[in-house]
């Protein structure tokens, strides 16, 4: 890691999708939660970080769209919401001889475009992966996201029929 | 029947909400253009110092004088920053807020880990000092043959990341021979070699009782603990020397990361420097 890149943050998401027709392929409305952290920043043996917390919390609502072809499904959606930061904690030099403490909280507004291609295991369970592009102009208040995720279906009108 | 009406209303809500945020979708951000009013030119420099090349870009704006002396700005990372604050100069001078003056901006970014860093270390091989003495004694000299600059020592230096690292460590040095008088710091790396910066402010404090230069210094809040930390402490560092003639202004820039804060900081930077 050089000057200016940004961390790699790690962390988890849900999603609860309601398809809005029961076509083959059909729109989507979802309600997204993803939070990540950075635990490491850019601590070092003599210059490190004490009780650090620096993550990005993400609710959003998603507009989509999901095609389907036997047992694989694309989703096009445009999440908009909020990302919320929260850093804090302690900085030890023991290097130059100090110690500061840090906090920083502040919410924005936060809108993207994602991709999700799934795996049909079954007619309950499906496997994949899902991207989030945000499209706002500063990415260290919504950076980049790649995933993978486990989606479990409750109701499956569509292939009951 | 009803159902079907009440689900093909869903649909149309739907798809207008999508037409409605389209045009959000197609406003996404561009890379800075350079829309300036002036001239711009671009030369090749080899030093002899460094046994490497460097593009220089340059900005004569609006007011520039050709009859007499300029302010000269110089820019790092010209590469990738010179359009930027060409066009925060230009907006400036338009509105009369800038003095005459001419701005540069130092290219061959790709070496920036050797020309920026005071130290050898696990991301640069500490070729700042070289650096330095190729500003002052290779591309100045160049620079007044060229065009009319102000030949005191009044200079003003911009870097961000690296590059606010290597403005802090000519800020640090010293002021006989330094041409620089005026700094704008943004997102300086305080981490690079555990701080070693640090020990550069500290190591000119011991030496001098004055530090009479302009300094401005700037941080997204985004950019986590280390440089939260560190940027209050230098401030509060360099602050608490009571330098007679120091003039410092730091901010914070909020809702902004390493990279997204560096316009503004350059922008609030000039703003501070030449109004102070």
């Amino acid at each position: 890691m050089g000057a200016g890149d940004e961390s790699f943050y790690y962390g988890g998401y849900s999603k609860f999708i309601v398809p809005l027709s029961n076509k083959t392929n059909y729109f989507t409305l979802s309600f997204a939660l993803t939070a990540y952290f950075d635990f490491k920043g850019e601590s070092e043996p003599n210059a490190y970080l004490v009780d650090d917390i620096d993550m990005r919390l993400i609710p959003t609502v998603n507009f989509g769209y999901s095609l389907n072809f036997n047992k694989v499904q694309l989703n096009f959606e445009v999440p908009i919401g909020l990302s919320y930061a929260h850093t804090k904690g302690a900085y030890v030099n023991e290097t130059i001889g100090f110690e500061r403490d840090y906090s920083n909280n502040e919410v924005f507004f936060n809108y993207g475009f994602s991709f999700s291609p799934k795996y049909k295991i079954n007619n309950s369970n499906s496997i994949g992966l899902t991207t989030f592009l945000p499209f706002i102009k500063d990415k260290a208040q919504s950076g980049y996201q790649i995933g993978i995720g486990l989606t479990k279906t409750f109701a499956n009108n569509v292939y009951k029929k | 029947m009803q159902t079907e009406e009440i689900k093909s209303r869903k649909i149309l809500i739907i798809k207008f909400i999508y037409i409605l945020f389209i045009p959000i979708l197609l406003s996404c951000s561009k890379d800075e253009n350079l829309e300036v009013i002036g001239v711009v030119e671009e030369f090749s420099l080899q030093s002899n110092i460094i046994k490497d090349s460097y593009p220089i870009y340059v900005y004569l704006p609006e007011n520039y004088s050709y009859d007499s002396s300029n302010q000269l700005i110089i820019g790092l990372d010209g590469d990738t920053r010179f359009n930027a604050i060409a066009n925060l100069i230009s907006d400036k001078t338009q509105n009369g807020s800038m003095p005459p003056s001419i701005l540069i901006s130092i290219g061959n970014n790709k070496n920036r880990n050797r020309d920026y860093t005071p130290t050898s270390y696990d991301y640069g091989t500490g070729g700042a000092n070289n650096f330095y003495q190729f500003i002052k004694e290779e591309l100045i000299p160049e620079l007044e043959s060229r065009y009319n600059l102000d030949p005191s020592n009044n200079k003003t230096l911009i870097g961000h990341s690296f590059g606010g690292l290597f403005t802090q460590y000519v800020m640090a040095q010293n002021r006989q021979d330094n041409p620089f008088n005026k700094f704008i710091a943004s997102g300086t790396s305080y981490w690079y070699g555990s701080g070693v910066i640090f020990e550069y402010e500290q190591n000119y404090a011991n030496e001098n009782i004055d530090l009479d230069v302009t300094f401005y210094n700037g941080m997204g809040t985004l950019e986590g603990g280390v440089m939260l930390a560190s940027f209050e402490e230098m401030n509060e560092r360099i602050e608490n020397r009571s330098y007679p003639n120091f003039k410092h202004k730091n901010e914070l820039i909020e809702k902004s990361g390493h990279t997204g804060s560096a316009n503004t900081i350059f922008k609030k930077g000039l703003d501070y420097v030449f109004n102070n």
